[in-house]
């Protein structure tokens, strides 16, 4: 194979197990992936390949490595004796991975951790009772309806519609102002 | 709500408003700032946010709670409508 094709089935082989780890792409396996990428490797050899290219991403991953982190882990790898070695263009190809897919494999992380729903949507609108069928004046005022859409990943959203009056939304307000300044308390220290 | 009502404003169009669910109020809201600090999959997360713990009484009378979690860019959008809708009811 020429080095072009070499480096290429690579990328795909460490894009593909990303897929898989990472980005749950339940379509991709690793049957697939050689077929496309190296029908002619025998079985067994292939399977080394991508069991070890997966420990990498892996090791990688859950170090989330910077990029000085990266390169003294690969040349390492590369020292290695042995089975365990990895060839120059392996670490080429780890690095190339890492660089582009950093950010996504650690938003991915960070949403696999998210064990509570969280917001995924967002609307509201405000009304104005000018009165009710009984003639009745006492209701006047804003009345703000807030629909919250919650889910956890995988999983069918709920939606919740809130109901405030002022008084309430102001409380809420102050409440949210508190976060921020925890916020803003924590963002100055670290 | 009688047909007197008057929507004055809304954050989305009304072709798009699809829920008209139960209205529920509000009792309290806790919240918590957290940080997400390590895990089996990786080693430095570093990744704070808000969790907010809302106790809520539906119509039957029957109070419920409901948690929920949001990072700190979706906290602050969530904030920035709240303050815009309680800027349209203060103008009403």
């Amino acid at each position: 194979m020429a080095d072009v094709e070499v480096a290429k089935c690579l990328s795909g082989l460490l894009s593909g197990i990303a897929q898989m780890v990472y980005y749950n792409k339940s379509e991709i396996t690793e049957e697939l992936l050689k077929n496309e990428l190296y029908p002619e490797m025998p079985q067994e050899e292939f399977k080394v390949l991508f069991e070890k290219m997966k420990g990498l991403i892996k090791s990688i991953a859950t170090a989330d490595m910077d990029h000085a982190q990266l390169e003294a882990f690969l040349t390492a790898q590369t020292k290695r004796h042995g089975g365990g070695g990895l060839s120059a263009e392996q670490a080429a190809a780890l690095s190339r991975f890492w660089k582009s897919q950093r950010v996504r494999v650690r938003e991915s992380l960070l949403a696999q951790h998210r064990w509570e729903p969280t917001l995924r949507g967002l609307s509201w609108r405000v009304d104005l009772q000018t009165g009710d069928s009984h003639g009745n004046a006492d209701h006047r005022g804003p009345v703000a309806l807030m629909e919250l859409e919650l889910g956890r990943a995988g999983q069918d959203s709920e939606f919740l519609c809130l109901e405030f009056d002022e008084t309430k939304v102001n409380q809420v307000l102050k409440k949210m102002a508190d976060i921020q300044e925890s916020i803003d308390r924590i963002v100055q220290r670290t | 709500m009688d047909s007197s009502d008057r929507i004055i404003f809304s954050s989305s169009p009304p072709g798009e408003r699809r829920h008209q669910s139960t209205r529920i109020s509000l009792v309290d809201m806790q919240w918590k700032l957290g940080m997400a600090v390590s895990s089996d999959t990786c080693r430095s997360l570093n990744s704070p946010y808000v969790s907010l713990l809302l106790k809520i009484v539906e119509p039957s009378g029957q109070i419920c709670q409901r948690a929920f979690e949001m990072t700190i860019p979706q906290f602050q959008n969530f904030h920035k409508q709240f303050k815009e809708m309680a800027a349209i009811m203060e103008t009403v």
